[in-house]
């Protein structure tokens, strides 16, 4: 469950965000669009707990798994020992697998693609147990067969979880079964 | 420039050696004809370099030196992370400290050891200058990681629920590594000559630099020279054991 009741939030004199309310329900999906700039970024750092509202108010139930806009992989780390920072090697071992990494598990970031960065950051949230679960253009840089199953991941592991997207491509958000909210 | 392989490294770095005992062997053995000035070969320096290797009191010198260097440059990797810790996040500190570190980097070693000779005992002066010499170096490459971690890490980890203590040593710590390593190899250096300028000013008993200090007032210059070159050689061999200590890790 997401609530924000007349959030504002701006950017020293720039207003980003203005008394914007939403409720997601548990198990609810929304998928974000809008232009640049338009404050979806800031509407997940302020879900996320990474920045304060100037006014309003922000609540959330649960536990909160992220893939950011960037990969964010820690770099003296092989990609299975980032996926596995925050859950059970086992699983960051299957996710991997199922997104096609399994080969490239005892590989550092700076040895594999951007792709396979992506894949690796999305492994990592996916790997997870959350309630709440924050995709920022998780396919990005991905070709079609890994969206395929990057997909077919998200919809089985986040099945009656809370799901927020942002993309670009109304079809993704169709395919996750997301509501569409236009910033 | 072309990256060389390490056996091409070591054979260029043996032969560099070798060609400056040359140079060495040539101007002693042409200064000592001219009875211009004594200069001990390059064998005689190590004939005595061997003479002390077989005597007790040389050992215990080199240990109680080691230990004393040893000692200061722990104390400052200890005290200048610390330093760097609450440099990176107070801006009170950060400014209080910034004339102090000024002050050590340009001081002379010497006037230190004279200043701090008034009231620190002989037997822990060495470890004492060590540790004031090293501990800005340690600071500045500590405090330099420190503002480069990328804090969109950190903030990643936050989100997934990490504790600060864990941030701290499982993101901040392995990134700071790195820096910190190339603190303690350029310390570690400083360290030992600071140490051993340290000990042949104020002379304490069964010292590195009490067998130097000996050696120069006895005119002894096989002596003079076979100490220096184990200063030299302790310094290589210590850097060393902390380089293969202290690997850097893959990235």
């Amino acid at each position: 469950m997401i609530d924000m009741r007349g959030v504002s939030f701006s950017y020293g004199d720039k207003p980003v965000i203005s008394d914007f309310s939403i409720h997601i329900p548990s198990g609810g999906r929304i998928c974000i669009f809008g232009p640049s700039g338009a404050g979806k970024t800031t509407l997940l750092r302020l879900i996320t707990g990474l920045e304060k509202p100037d006014s309003g108010s922000v609540s959330i139930g649960g536990r909160v798994s992220v893939v950011f806009q960037e990969d964010r992989l820690l770099p003296f780390k092989t990609v299975l020992e980032n996926v596995s920072l925050f859950a059970p090697e086992s699983d960051a071992e299957k996710m991997l697998s199922r997104l096609g990494l399994g080969g490239d598990a005892d590989k550092y970031p700076s040895e594999i693609s951007g792709g396979m960065a992506r894949r690796a950051a999305l492994a990592r949230a996916i790997a997870v147990e959350s309630e709440i679960y924050i995709l920022d253009e998780p396919f990005d840089g991905l070709d079609d067969e890994n969206i395929a199953a990057a997909m077919a991941l998200i919809n089985e592991r986040t099945a009656g979880k809370t799901l927020i997207l942002v993309t670009h491509d109304r079809a993704h958000a169709e395919q996750l079964g997301c509501e569409i909210l236009k910033l | 420039m072309r990256a060389e392989t390490k056996p091409k490294t070591a054979v260029r770095y043996a032969l560099s050696i070798i060609f400056w005992l040359a140079v060495w062997q040539l101007t002693a053995s042409a200064a000592n004809r001219g009875l211009l000035l004594k200069i001990p070969l390059p064998t005689q320096t190590l004939r005595a370099f061997f003479e002390n290797c077989a005597r007790a009191e040389f050992w215990s010198a080199v240990g109680s030196s080691v230990l004393h260097i040893i000692c200061g440059f722990l104390s400052a990797v200890a005290i200048g992370v610390m330093f760097a810790l609450f440099s990176a996040h107070s801006s009170v500190f950060r400014a209080l400290s910034a004339p102090v570190m000024h002050l050590v980097r340009s001081v002379p070693v010497a006037v230190f050891i004279i200043i701090a000779w008034l009231w620190i005992p002989t037997r822990i002066l060495p470890s004492c200058i060590s540790c004031l010499m090293v501990m800005p170096i340690i600071m500045s490459h500590t405090e330099a990681a420190l503002c480069a971690i990328d804090e969109k890490l950190v903030e990643m980890a936050r989100v997934f629920g990490m504790k600060r203590v864990d941030i701290l040593l499982k993101i901040k710590a392995p990134l700071i590594a790195p820096g910190l390593r190339a603190g303690c190899i350029t310390g570690l250096g400083i360290a030992w000559k600071s140490g051993v300028a340290a000990e042949v000013i104020c002379n304490p008993t069964g010292s590195i630099g009490a067998l130097l200090q000996g050696a120069k007032t006895a005119i002894d210059y096989e002596q003079v020279f076979a100490v220096t070159l184990t200063v030299v050689l302790l310094s290589l061999a210590l850097e060393n054991v902390l380089k293969i200590v202290w690997r850097e890790r893959k990235r």
